[in-house]
């Protein structure tokens, strides 16, 4: 898929490449590094290849996100942990997550798309997408959030019991 | 047939398109970290009882964000309780420890480090050292907005504690309410010490209450000239104080650090004398910045010395004095 000002080549994990605008990947900390380390010609047109280890169903939904997100402010906005809410999730990033975040995908595509932002170091889609999970395990019960999240309880009996005791505050 | 080498699973995983999957449980302890930041304590406490290295993760590495930590520490009974809603404590889930017996409270001692809090209460009424001990390692790294502080009794240990909380801490965006009570004479010094520690910070009410041998004098009063002058210095916003030993000279220069540096209101009570010729003199100089009000008239509870109430205020900033 080809994008305006095609500047970028981004090799994929599974062997795909995408090329890609300069204005979309200036928001990922890991390719603009990249480049910089190429010491390349800023002009040059198009830059040497890119390789990043997100597999190339992945990149698309990221290069989506980047697409829509082209014109947000850089570099992103630190908040401090006061700041830090999740309720505050874009109309356009909700249906976004809803379009792939199914029953069937069992959050998989979610999982992946919060590690691939994290790799590419994408603070805004990292922050969106951490956010998106926290709400989903809001206010659950802890064996809720086990079934939401697929976890196994690993604790010895002795060890569940003294976590019970000690969390009994929070479950009266 | 043997297991398939290396290289057939790496052609096998290309063949097929297999791609690893990322489930919750293999996100990195980063992102975990990110994840319980946006949680509530409540939530966050249930994440961590999913599984232990969650358990692990939400005991080394995420803060712990609380509304409100309220420790109470008095002869019989002994609570440190965090409140989710402090605004609404009747509703509120508690996180509660409760003593085993009079003198034993068992606390994980690592359940404040480094989190944050936007009040915290204490009051401590004991006759033992321990409470001093286990509070002052309690909070010795928990971040607070607002600091309420009652020592309720005279007891060298209060210092300890004192320290605990002010030391090292940057606490410019802070208010704090310090009040002593039943203070005793050999508190006076050490008091005046803690207060000459104190670092910048946005507002200070402080509240001292004398239960010794009263003299005639005002002495046993921890506000003199000097500690009233370096409070106004430290404080950036307000500084309310109760009886002071001031004399006019200091409250001048109190007045004069007022309109240079950061702190916008002051109020203190002071001999009554001493206000009303400060007052007359700043009125004589017709100061343009700063505004003097002699407010309540009292007699000091010691000796019966006639006090008045001061209260000066840097004119851009706005106070309701139907309040005062």
């Amino acid at each position: 898929r080809i994008y305006p000002l095609m500047r970028v080549t981004l090799t994929t994990s599974d062997g795909a490449s995408v090329t890609v605008s300069r204005q979309l990947t200036k928001h990922s900390g890991f390719i603009e590094k990249a480049i910089t380390d190429m010491a390349v010609d800023d002009n040059a047109v198009p830059l040497s290849a890119v390789a990043v280890d997100v597999d190339d169903a992945t990149l698309k939904l990221v290069i989506e996100w980047l697409t829509e997100h082209r014109d947000d402010a850089l570099p992103y906005p630190e908040k401090t942990d006061e700041e830090r809410r999740a309720d505050d999730i874009p109309a356009w990033d909700q249906a976004f997550v809803q379009k792939w975040d199914t029953k069937e995908d069992q959050q998989q595509t979610l999982y992946a798309v919060i590690t691939a932002a994290d790799k590419l170091d994408i603070k805004g889609l990292l922050d969106m997408t951490c956010k998106t999970l926290a709400n989903k395990i809001n206010g659950k019960t802890v064996e809720e959030m086990r079934e939401i999240l697929q976890l196994e309880c690993d604790f010895t009996e002795e060890e569940l019991a003294e976590i019970r005791k000690e969390n009994a505050w929070c479950e009266n | 047939m043997g297991e398939p080498s290396e290289l057939d699973q790496k052609f096998d995983s290309l063949r097929f398109n297999q791609v690893p999957l990322t489930t919750f449980d293999t996100l990195p302890d980063d992102i975990l970290v990110g994840i319980f930041g946006f949680l509530n304590l409540r939530d966050q406490t249930r994440l961590a009882a999913c599984c232990s290295r969650f358990h692990s993760i939400n005991q080394s590495k995420v803060a712990k964000k609380l509304d409100a930590v309220v420790a109470f520490w008095g002869e019989r009974h002994q609570y440190v309780n965090t409140y989710e809603s402090y605004m609404a404590l009747k509703k509120a889930r508690c996180w509660n420890r409760q003593p085993t017996d009079d003198y034993e409270l068992t606390i994980d001692e690592s359940f404040f480090a480094h989190g944050q809090t936007n009040t915290l209460e204490i009051k401590v009424k004991p006759n033992h050292d321990r409470p001093y001990l286990l509070l002052s390692h309690l909070f010795k790294t928990l971040q607070y907005a607002s600091l309420d502080i009652y020592f309720a009794d005279s007891e060298r240990n209060n210092a300890l504690l004192f320290r605990s909380l002010i030391s090292g801490r940057k606490l410019k965006d802070c208010s704090l309410t310090i009040k002593f009570g039943r203070a005793m004479f050999e508190d006076i010094g050490s008091t005046r010490e803690l207060l000459l520690e104190l670092p910048t910070m946005k507002c200070l009410q402080l509240n001292w209450v004398y239960w010794g041998i009263n003299s005639d004098s005002l002495e046993t009063e921890v506000i003199t000239d000097g500690i009233l002058l370096y409070l106004v210095d430290h404080s950036t916003e307000e500084l309310i104080v109760g009886e002071g030993d001031c004399s006019l000279q200091g409250l001048l220069h109190v007045h004069h650090k007022l309109i240079v540096s950061e702190c916008k209101h002051v109020e203190v009570t002071v001999r009554r004398e001493v206000a009303q010729e400060f007052v007359q003199k700043i009125m004589r100089h017709s100061y343009e910045t700063v505004q003097v009000h002699q407010g309540k008239l009292s007699q000091h509870e010691g000796n019966g010395i006639a006090m008045s109430r001061l209260i000066i205020t840097k004119r851009q900033y706005d106070i309701n004095y139907e309040f005062l």
